[in-house]
């Protein structure tokens, strides 16, 4: 990427970043809320710790994973809504391999990834699959599912042989088969010695520490590479700009569509595993309603101009405004809701700065042919 | 199945249906001319939370009700300008309006209530009017008297909007301008009039359609009452091929199931609770697959005219 290409998407994308925390402040000043000191406690809810800021990077793990599938089906022309439902099939089935099989240390972990990840796939797939063999809008089908996955969830949570009484939770996944960080470590006499001297890092410790960014990163690695590189990437993008042409010159489009929507439910997949494997208790919780990670990575991916890279910088970024705002609530007594009106905003004037480029270069295509027709 | 329990199944269905049909309305008139509305959701939100406040405030339902439309076509107006004069990806503009519509109504119910569940609303009244509901009284008919007013209203807006659409040349030119904007330039009709109209009358039926939810199943507000119908009703307007009467049909097979799902529930049977609350979306699933085939959407739907 070239730096003036650098700078045409990175400028609106800030402006819309200033903008939307400049209307929420308005807003909050309107509803009778002091936005400065709210958004001092915002950002030290996100700095001031080494606590804050770990905990950001986890809780970014999701979000960028679900910001990463919605990115990559849009890259290939179509709309993963479903990411939400995906994500439950991917925490289901992780946690049914992670407290059912009984394997060593590593290989359960990847055994319940590549299940897991498998059985999300697939959960996309059939939304794929009905749009490629009976033309129905993938909007309706991944609604649908998301649905039917809530209630396929609930119902295996409470499963005699799954359902823990007393908790109102699933067993826990085997140690096993978990993503986590020197957990262990952290309660052993040696590792308590540790932490009693060095106050940032037991500060650290007493987070959920996992390596699940580390995976995300791997994805979006791969995703990229895949994109970009490859000959099936090149196929996908096609197909994301232009259907009936891939289809013309010879591309597989129906097969292509569905293994990207299998690829993008495995991705959703991924960050429910990655959650459940990664976060204390790590067991399934009793879902009142959608977690929302499906609808926050729809507009993680739009933030990110649907760029695998860019997820990574989205994430961290909502991840921060998100666990601010926990901290702004219990501070100064600022709804944490402002963040859903301040994302909001952000994603309105994202909107709009696509417009403003192309009344740019409408103003430039007009100020040239102007210069042309007085040449002659 | 007693007479009793098969009107039970008919109110309930239609309490179902109610607020479906109204967003999915709402989003037909918005597609047809051209602009994809994916905000259905915030906006039925934003219209649940002005009813119940609204309705609060004034001890007016009908005032809450009528507010709530205003203030969908409120709130929809961002969508419009970002869609229609500034030309913006449609899906970018409608999820904003997604969480604008949550974030605003849930920090102004924390504002005026200092809960997050707004006090209890007087309610929009039965369609059926005193006179006639007391004979109802005591008889297996008496729970038809909870079909609410705006049930009728439903029904009325599907006929009224069959009507515009398909009988009138004010219909023909919103359909012309979902299917051809360019063509419908060159007649002189301005595009973005017949955009912005029809995009401010769906999010003032998308506002009735929550306001429904707050003021005639529940009577308040909470940040859960709305719980993605707005993306149901997405689906019925897709179900329905971007028809009224497709709409109506399919949010009716919808609310159907929903009810029968309930009235199993209340039963008890061979199938657990949580299974069979997944029959409306694997039923509608099934109708897709067998009925229906490739979908209808208006050609230049969801794309700016420029």
């Amino acid at each position: 990427m070239n730096k003036r290409d650098f700078h045409k998407k990175f400028i609106p994308i800030a402006l819309a970043l200033v903008g939307g925390f400049f209307v929420g402040g308005i807003f909050l000043a309107i509803c009778g809320y002091n936005p400065i000191s709210s958004y001092t406690a915002m950002i030290e809810g996100i700095f001031s710790r080494p606590k804050y800021i770990a905990q950001v990077i986890i809780k970014s793990t999701p979000l960028i994973l679900t910001g990463l599938s919605v990115a990559f089906a849009f890259k290939c022309g179509l709309f993963n809504i479903g990411a939400e439902g995906q994500y439950m099939i991917g925490v289901m089935t992780a946690t049914l391999v992670g407290t059912k099989l009984s394997l060593p240390p590593v290989v359960h972990f990847v055994v319940l990834l590549l299940l897991a990840a498998a059985a999300a796939g697939v959960w996309g797939a059939i939304a794929g699959l009905l749009k490629v063999r009976l033309g129905i809008n993938e909007v309706v089908t991944s609604i649908m599912l998301n649905w039917i996955a809530f209630y396929l969830y609930r119902y295996i949570f409470a499963m005699p042989w799954l359902h823990v009484k007393e908790l109102d939770a699933s067993l826990a996944i085997q140690e096993t088969g978990r993503s986590t960080i020197l957990q262990g470590f952290k309660n052993t006499a040696e590792g308590r010695a540790i932490m009693a001297n060095n106050s940032a890092l037991s500060d650290i410790l007493k987070t959920d520490l996992n390596f699940g960014i580390f995976v995300a990163i791997l994805v979006i690695i791969f995703i990229s590479y895949l994109l970009n590189t490859t000959t099936k990437g090149f196929e996908f993008r096609a197909m994301g700009i232009n259907q009936e042409a891939s289809r013309f010159v010879g591309m597989n489009v129906s097969w292509n569509m569905t293994l990207a929507m299998f690829i993008a439910g495995a991705i959703a997949g991924l960050a429910g595993i990655l959650q459940v494997t990664g976060i204390y208790p790590y067991r399934m919780t009793n879902l009142a309603g959608f977690e929302g990670y499906g609808n926050e990575g729809i507009y993680i991916a739009l933030v990110a101009n649907c760029s695998p890279i860019g997820c990574l910088f989205s994430g961290l970024f909502f991840s921060a405004i998100k666990c601010g705002s926990t901290t702004m609530q219990s501070k100064v007594g600022t709804p944490s809701e402002i963040i859903k009106i301040i994302t909001g905003l952000i994603i309105f004037f994202i909107a709009i700065s696509f417009a403003y480029k192309l009344l740019i270069a409408k103003m430039k295509q007009r100020k040239e042919s102007r210069c042309k027709g007085d040449d002659k | 199945m007693t007479i009793s329990n098969l009107v039970l199944l008919l109110v309930g269905t239609l309490m179902y249906t109610t607020p479906l049909l109204f967003a999915a309305l709402g989003g037909v008139i918005s597609e047809l001319s051209g602009v994809m509305n994916i905000g259905l959701e915030g906006i039925m939100t934003f219209g649940a939370f002005t009813a119940a406040a609204v309705s609060f405030f004034s001890g007016n339902p009908f005032l809450g009700f009528f507010a709530a439309g205003l203030a969908g076509a409120l709130l929809i107006s961002l969508h419009a300008v970002a869609s229609i004069t500034f030309r913006a990806d449609q899906t970018i503009s409608g999820t904003a309006i997604n969480f604008l519509g949550a974030g605003i109504s849930v920090l102004l119910t924390k504002k005026f209530f200092h809960t997050s569940t707004s006090p209890s609303a007087p309610k929009l009244p039965s369609v059926f009017p005193k006179w006639i509901t007391h004979h109802f009284e005591r008889t297996t008919f008496q729970t038809l008297k909870s079909i609410s007013i705006a049930t009728l209203l439903a029904f009325i807006f599907v006929y009224l909007l069959y009507f515009i659409l398909y009988k009138t040349s004010w219909g023909l030119r919103i359909l012309a301008t979902g299917e051809h904007p360019a063509a419908v330039d060159t007649l002189g009709i301005s595009v973005p009039k017949v955009r912005y109209f029809c995009v401010l009358a769906s999010g003032m039926l998308a506002g009735f359609g929550g306001a429904f939810v707050s003021i005639s199943v529940t009577s308040s507000f909470s940040s859960i009452v709305i719980c993605g119908q707005g993306f149901i009703a997405l689906a019925a307007m897709i179900f329905g091929k971007w028809t009224p009467h497709g709409a109506m049909l399919s949010c009716l097979l919808f609310g159907f199931a929903r009810e029968c799902t309930t009235l199993f529930e209340k039963e008890g049977g061979l199938i657990p609770p949580s299974l069979l609350e997944t029959l409306p979306y694997i039923l509608t699933l099934m109708a897709l697959i067998l009925f229906v085939g490739k979908s209808a959407m208006p050609k230049a739907d969801g794309i700016p005219y420029i």
